[in-house]
């Protein structure tokens, strides 16, 4: 049965209402189609999530097959997108709370910022001022990644989300659950993380 | 406001604020705030430069194409699961 939404209730219409509702209506030959539609982009978040290719891989298929069992749940009151993001999610969260028990550090705010920095005031440094194109190169991608990789999870998730998949802040905090002030706050000690693997980069570079 | 360059309170405090700058999540008193204050505060400055650059390396960070051979094994996989049920 296709779920509907309830009275009073937000009915969202995106590019992907026709096909979800052909699939719940009974096509579901169509749902290849909605693979197809995804795959790309779920294997590229799966790559940022996990280190290991063959996990992400993992976790594309299990998000489509989970896709495929709860479609029929999904009741259009967000965008499509966003609740397939969210399945993904919690495959993500879901298969690390298996394979580890760990718990995930926080990103503490004083240590991120810059005291001698701060105190030393310093000019812009030269690896912000370059342009884009001269700064990236493979090497620099490949210190992005392990940067992005050694982030815990729960801001990891965040930083990928926002600055990567470039969901605005409501829709990361409706994938994952946060309200969007926690939203902000995870991304902002993400990003003050990475700048700093990155200037360990640039320092050793110029 | 008269900045004061050994006072470094306000540094700390426009700090924590500086993605919601970038990203123009705030309103016009606070974005005007941080906007006078990075114009007579070099250390913030650098900091507001090497973050931005930071998250303009973040989208730059690439999209790789699905492997045929995992994208072939996806949809036969998916195949078989509909097929199943």
């Amino acid at each position: 049965m296709t779920a509907e939404p309830a009275p009073n209730r937000k009915n969202v219409v995106d590019d992907d209402t026709e096909l979800v509702r052909a699939i719940n209506a009974g096509r579901t030959e169509r749902f290849p189609e909605l693979v197809k539609r995804y795959e790309q982009k779920l294997y590229n978040f799966g790559r940022r999530m996990c280190r290991d290719e063959s996990d992400a891989e993992d976790l594309v298929q299990d998000t489509f097959l989970n896709v495929y069992r709860y479609l029929k749940d999904f009741r259009y009151e967000t965008k499509f997108k966003n609740w397939l993001y969210r399945v993904a999610a919690n495959t993500a969260l879901k298969k690390r709370r298996r394979s580890k028990f760990a718990l995930e550090p926080e990103l503490p705010l004083e240590e991120l910022a810059e005291h001698e920095e701060l105190a030393a005031p310093e000019e812009v440094p030269e690896w912000a001022r370059m342009p884009l194109e001269q700064v990236l190169n493979e090497e620099l991608m490949g210190i992005l990644h392990q940067a992005i990789w050694s982030l815990p999870e729960k801001y990891r998730i965040v930083a990928i989300l926002r600055d990567i998949e470039e969901f605005s802040t409501e829709d990361t905090a409706q994938i994952l659950n946060l309200s969007p002030a926690n939203v902000k706050v995870r991304l902002h000690r993400a990003r003050l993380f990475l700048r700093d693997k990155l200037k360990g980069y640039f320092s050793h570079d110029l | 406001m008269i900045f004061d360059p050994n006072d470094h309170s306000h540094c700390l405090q426009l700090f924590d604020r500086l993605s919601e700058y970038i990203d123009g999540e705030m309103d016009e008193p606070q974005r005007r705030e941080i906007e006078a204050h990075v114009a007579e505060c070099v250390a913030c400055c650098a900091c507001l430069q090497s973050l931005r650059r930071t998250i303009a390396l973040c989208k730059q960070a690439g999209r790789q194409t699905v492997p045929a051979v995992f994208s072939e094994k996806l949809h036969t996989m998916i195949q078989h699961f509909q097929s199943a049920r």
